[in-house]
């Protein structure tokens, strides 16, 4: 690993991948309650004069007059209070808090459902890869099917129908919902960590050291444990990081097709669709007598894209640079 | 050759059989009640009693599925929990999401093809470059964020095209005048094709013009991980011992390109394109529900939940038919792939 990480460290793309990583989990899970703090008031808190007479949502760097129904008027006199990246829609609520908040949200389902997805295949890959025979016919089938297979379907059907029922489970720090998404992205995503892992353990277990273990009388499962695992450090931190672009993608197209988070979660897929909605909603040219008195801002609709697109875009070019890194390492071994 | 098809095909069987059942267990599980789809959400117990018995979810998941099964070889995909006919619905549904996806694949590889191979003649330079960072974008770019924005652009400020429907393949009669209720029969009309005004101008135009930008969203979806692929494919190809031996015996590169290598490029592309069918049915999913297309996906989603009745679980005949046919295509494009594959590169053996 130790060339490999010297070979990325020399990878400026890839470093300034890794720096907004960190600077981005800094913002999200640090800088959001210090800006709560510094600001005065909560991302679901509601502004009456966060958007104008006609649902139009303020600009970034606006003053708004700190009061969440119209009345009393507000006067020279009013408390106001900053956004700095303007409202997020009608509601009138805080942008920027929403967008830091909702990195959490989004970062934490992203993360948990790659973790369970890279355990599933790390068990499946392993213990198919390794033991081969029946075993490993029935696991490549199965990751083959789950892998063709659109199980969006299945996911939304759970997701619309039981996904109520366990969005209560929150493990005492996650938001309301955040489990049961992980659970449902990462029961999704897992054949493809399975397969590379696969791939390696059937190339790893003809060679000379686990042959050794066995002829020492290691048993399969300490050869998995304590030899192969070493060897596999590498190749699944490379996927994480792919898996964990793809899973935010997916994140937020579930939040656009209405399934998991509730409505007052904070969430970047949630707030893009919030727009988006409403740009369905507004976009209806022939519309049979639907007329929308609500305007639109171009900021609600930019911010949550730029964010959800440069979050992905970092860690798609970190995981191609990792990837890189760790390739060069192995054609020179 | 034939006894691998068999064989493929019997397991293609055993595939569609889990799946669908599949299906019908996770309705199972669910404790949700479709009688309320009959009777609304303030039914009585006996009222849903009564709906259950006429829905046929009264019997047992075994009884249930053998009856599934009993239609499906008859033909016949039964009758929604709405009331609708299966059959009739996706005959409907899938010509949409059929020209959806297979306009949409033509429209990538018309893309792709070229940049691969520029991007691959040029390796290295900055129309590489170029291309690496356009697909990486690519990838990253949400493909809702990308359907809304090309909507808004050629649909809105534009106003080229139309913002969502779809018009049939056919020639759609003038509207009736006659009102019914608050809709007349025209808006009627209308709503069926998810809000396009199909009348007037000659039909293939305005087939041809509702499904132009859903096509281009849905090849952008997928052009990023194809461009990369066949630039891949390329580069390694112009290595092998027989494009050496082809260039000393004095062929040109671009006789290489057309005699050699589209074999190489044609493989890949179908492998790619056959594990991707699943893919392309989620795609068709975030598409369908952008432009409003009355297709499969659309078809799913309402099937779904879409109809708010949270409480009455899934539109389960309606899944099921979806299931199945999903799971044939794939079954079927993928044994076909595989055919293909070995009839460009005899070096393949079939092996299933």
């Amino acid at each position: 690993m130790g060339s490999g990480w010297q070979r990325l460290r020399r990878d400026p793309v890839g470093m300034a991948a890794a720096g907004f990583i960190v600077l981005l989990v800094l913002a999200c899970f640090v800088g959001a309650p210090v800006a709560h703090r510094l600001l005065g008031h909560g991302p679901l808190q509601y502004f009456a004069y966060g958007t104008n007479d006609r649902q139009r949502p303020v600009g970034p760097w606006t003053y708004v007059p700190n009061q969440a129904s119209s009345y009393p008027l507000p006067t020279a006199h009013t408390k106001k209070t900053l956004f700095v990246l303007g409202a997020d829609g009608p509601l009138g609520r805080d942008e920027l808090l929403e967008l830091l908040y909702g990195g959490q949200t989004t970062l934490e389902i992203a993360g948990g459902a790659t973790l369970l997805a890279l355990l599933i295949g790390f068990v499946v890959g392993t213990v198919g890869g390794f033991y081969r025979g029946t075993v490993d016919a029935v696991f490549s089938r199965a990751t083959d099917l789950v892998a063709a297979f659109p199980l969006l379907l299945f996911v939304l059907a759970i997701g619309w129908t039981i996904g109520a029922r366990i969005n209560e489970v929150t493990l005492g720090f996650l938001q309301p919902g955040v489990l049961s998404l992980i659970v449902m992205i990462g029961v999704f995503t897992w054949p493809y960590p399975a397969r590379i892992v696969r791939s390696r353990v059937l190339a790893l277990r003809e060679q000379e050291f686990v042959e050794a273990a066995r002829m020492v009388g290691a048993r399969g499962g300490r050869i998995i444990r304590t030899h192969l695992t070493p060897h596999l450090g590498g190749v699944m931190v490379v996927y994480a990081s792919l898996i964990l672009a793809a899973n935010v993608v997916l994140e937020a197209a579930l939040c656009m097709l209405n399934v998991g988070l509730q409505p007052d979660t904070p969430d970047w897929g949630a707030m893009l669709s919030q727009n988006y909605g409403t740009l369905l909603f507004q976009l209806q040219r022939t519309g049979q007598g639907l007329t929308v008195p609500t305007e639109q801002s171009v900021w609600t609709q930019v911010f949550p894209a730029a964010a959800l697109f440069l979050t992905i875009v970092a860690f798609a070019i970190l995981g191609e640079s990792l990837r890189r890194s760790l390739d060069a390492r192995e054609a020179a071994a | 050759m034939i006894a691998y098809v068999l064989r493929r095909l019997l397991w293609g069987v055993v595939v569609i059989v889990v799946l669908t059942f599949t299906t019908f267990a996770v309705f199972q599980l669910i404790p949700y009640n479709p009688g309320y789809i009959l009777d609304g959400p303030d039914a009585t117990p006996s009222q849903l009693q009564v709906a259950d018995r006429k829905l046929g979810v009264d019997r047992s998941i075994w009884h249930q599925y053998g009856s599934f099964l009993w239609r499906i070889v008859h033909g016949n995909l039964g009758t929604s929990f709405t009331g609708r006919r299966l059959n009739a619905e996706l005959a409907a549904a899938l010509p949409v999401t059929g020209v959806l996806v297979i306009g949409g694949a033509i429209l990538m590889l018309m893309l792709a093809v070229p940049l691969a191979l520029v991007s691959a003649r040029r390796a290295g330079t900055w129309i590489d470059h170029g291309v690496l960072v356009f697909s990486v974008f690519g990838i990253a770019l949400h493909p809702f964020v990308v359907g809304v924005v090309l909507k808004q652009i050629f649909g809105q400020y534009l106003d080229l095209l139309p913002l969502g429907g779809y018009c049939p393949m056919h020639h759609v009669g003038p509207a009736p005048p006659a009102p019914v209720g608050y809709l007349t029969a025209a808006e009627l009309q209308v709503s069926a094709h998810g809000g396009a005004n199909c009348h007037g101008a000659p039909w293939p135009w305005l087939w041809f013009e509702h499904m132009v930008l859903p096509c281009c969203t849905f090849a952008l979806f997928f052009l990023p991980f194809y461009v990369r692929m066949l630039r891949t494919r390329l580069v390694e190809s112009w290595g092998e011992p027989w494009v050496v031996v082809a260039r000393a015996k004095g062929a040109s590169e671009a006789r290489i390109l057309v005699r050699h290598l589209w074999r190489a490029v044609t493989g890949t592309t179908i492998a790619m394109l056959a594990l991707d069918i699943g893919m392309a049915v989620t795609a068709a999913i975030y598409v369908e529900t952008i432009y409003a297309l009355p297709g499969v996906g659309r078809l799913a989603l309402t099937a779904l939940g879409a109809n708010g009745l949270t409480e009455s679980g899934y539109d389960l005949p309606t899944m099921a038919a979806i299931v199945l046919l999903v799971a044939a295509a794939i079954v079927v494009l993928n044994t076909l792939a595989d055919l293909l594959a070995t009839k460009l590169d005899p070096r393949i053996e079939l092996s299933s």
